[in-house]
């Protein structure tokens, strides 16, 4: 192998820096002094907030905490429905990290409930982000053709999505990156479930 | 803001660069940036003492690691997806580097973190070791033994060539 393994690593690294996506330093600010704001106890600092839609109609818990969404829902005492007893509707729960991913992307609960009103399957939405990746990786901003990998292909077959589906996808006003935001959130089925509209 | 500055040049000059470690670290790009992002707003939360310190990258490449290492154990159901299953989508990186990716996933944390520290971030062995809080011996005993199950795949690492040999996990 004629590149050293230092070289290796360093491109490994090059990728990283082309192909990351971070926030500007002043957003990053933004978001520790709304989280400082919250820790005091203000509740109403959140309205206003870009979480606002999705922490009204799903709640939001553990601010400041990068969790799993999975544990979180399995951890709320909401997200088990008690035998017998009437559940509210809208209690399933966004972590701090899924509140950030969706309002880094501007998602809002109409785009949400576009997702929900196909009866998506959180696999299928995982899916869909990877279809609208691949989808912007062929048109390329400069144009230029690029082919799916395998994977690419395979899950979105994998995600099994109907004609209509895809159909009534066309009409939502959907960009990639909230397609890609909503994706990256991984919702399991509960929260899905949870959404109004 | 006190300092907005100051901060806002050093996530520009060195956000991207400690991407790259992590991502090495984790061979997850989505993780890697989620993981700098939360560190740097750890960091910007007690700037004024951050800043002082002598490397202040060292400490936010240890908060992004920690992170990223919390969220593996609060989920150890998807950290075995991880390791064994689930590979993040890597548009874009040529073969070799996707099995390099493939083969820092193979072998144990500690010796992925100590082999990206040393060749990638040009820490000596006594730095990773302050970086990490393991002695010099172990940390010496964790690249010999990540080189010697990255060899396969490196030719520099292998001095007793066994081609096509698979690469497994030693222990840590």
């Amino acid at each position: 192998m004629p590149e050293t393994f230092t070289a290796q690593l360093t491109g490994l690294a090059g990728y990283a820096d082309r192909n990351a996506t971070l926030a500007p330093a002043e957003a990053l600010r933004n978001t520790v002094a709304r989280r400082t704001r919250r820790r005091r106890g203000g509740a109403a600092a959140l309205l206003g907030g870009g979480a606002l839609a999705i922490a009204i109609s799903l709640g939001v818990t553990n601010a400041g905490v990068v969790t799993p969404p999975h544990e979180t829902a399995s951890k709320s005492p909401q997200s088990a429905p008690k035998p017998g007893s009437a559940q509210p509707t809208t209690s399933a729960r966004l972590t701090a990290y899924q509140t950030t991913v969706l309002a880094k992307a501007h998602v809002t609960k109409a785009n949400l409930a576009v997702l929900k009103k196909l009866h998506l399957t959180p696999l299928q939405i995982k899916a869909l982000g990877a279809a609208y990746r691949a989808a912007q990786q062929i048109a390329g901003p400069d144009g230029s053709d690029k082919q799916l990998t395998v994977a690419e292909i395979a899950s979105v077959v994998k995600a099994q999505l109907t004609v209509a589906q895809i159909a009534a996808l066309g009409y939502a006003t959907m960009t990639v990156a909230q397609i890609e935001a909503i994706a990256r959130a991984d919702l399991t089925a509960a929260q899905l479930a949870a959404l109004e509209g | 803001m006190p300092n907005a500055d100051d901060f806002d040049m050093f996530y520009a000059a060195t956000s991207r660069r400690l991407v790259g470690q992590i991502f090495a670290m984790t061979g997850d790009l989505s993780e890697a940036e989620d993981a700098v992002q939360e560190a740097f707003m750890r960091a910007w939360r007690r700037w004024p003492r951050i800043r002082a310190y002598d490397d202040p990258e060292a400490w936010l490449r240890v908060v992004a690691h920690r992170i990223t290492v919390n969220s593996w154990r609060k989920a150890r159901n998807r950290l075995t997806a991880h390791r064994v299953g689930r590979h993040p989508e890597l548009p874009g990186l040529s073969p070799d580097l996707v099995a390099l990716v493939s083969a820092l996933r193979k072998i144990p944390e500690p010796q992925r973190r100590a082999i990206v520290l040393h060749h990638l971030a040009g820490l000596s062995i006594d730095e990773i070791a302050r970086e990490t809080g393991a002695p010099t011996g172990t940390v010496k005993a964790r690249l010999a033994r990540g080189r010697k199950a990255l060899a396969p795949l490196v030719s520099e690492f292998d001095d007793s060539p066994q081609p096509g040999a698979p690469i497994t996990a030693a222990r840590d």
